[in-house]
């Protein structure tokens, strides 16, 4: 399992959400449901992290500089992601062309 | 006899006499209370405007930042469910569940991800 920094997840929220969506929705209402233990929705977690990998690889293979830069811009200010809409639309741009069309 | 060759002067008052001190009491021009109680208030009311304004704006961008914050929870949880499950863990509380912190580890179960 592939780990991604904190700046790397914020900066491609977006596009996560809109191709895992409905994994996230239900792994919430699992543990919302069972509780704290993690082995109750191990089903659900193991889903959720396999569609974010899926995503991020994805990401990282076609849209590596405007990640990039979006992630520069959250780290230096201090993991504030409404500095940097600018960065952020241009890597939603990319999302949007290169990888949304090979899941939605 | 000492005989000092300098004249003596003595220290008079000038001719005619000194002129009158001006000992009366001299006051300023008056400014009433309700004047500066009122600019001391819009002063006071300018910046308190001011500071519920930015302070309503620095509020929604902290919501802001939280909700979009919020939107990778699953995945962090996620993670932290299965790296808790892949690694050796008891249950050492006597009160209820709660998941300890655990390092990355990488998980057996997505060894092949």
């Amino acid at each position: 399992m592939e780990s991604f920094t904190r700046a790397e997840l914020v900066a491609q929220r977006d596009g996560v959400w809109a191709v895992c969506g409905e994994v996230f929705e239900a792994y919430e209402k699992c543990r919302m449901e069972k509780g704290s233990d993690p082995e109750l929705c191990l089903r659900e977690s193991t889903a959720v992290v396999g569609c974010s990998q899926k995503v991020m690889r994805e990401i990282v293979k076609n849209c590596q500089k405007e990640l990039n830069e979006s992630v520069k811009c959250i780290e230096e200010n201090n993991m504030r992601t409404i500095p940097c809409e600018e960065e952020n639309k241009a890597f939603n741009e990319c999302f949007d062309k290169l990888v949304a069309p090979k899941f939605l | 006899m000492v005989g000092y060759r300098q004249k003596w002067v003595q220290d008079l008052p000038p001719a005619g006499g000194f002129p009158k001190l001006k000992y009366a009491r001299t006051s300023t021009s008056p400014i009433p209370g309700a004047y500066i109680f009122a600019g001391v208030f819009s002063i006071m009311a300018v910046g308190t405007y001011i500071f519920f304004s930015d302070k309503v704006e620095r509020n929604a961008r902290e919501e802001e930042e939280k909700r979009r914050l919020s939107m990778i929870l699953p995945i962090l949880q996620a993670e932290n469910d299965i790296n808790f499950l892949a690694s050796p863990h008891q249950n050492v509380y006597f009160t209820r569940w709660m998941p300890p912190q655990t390092g990355k580890r990488a998980a057996a179960l997505l060894r092949d991800l």
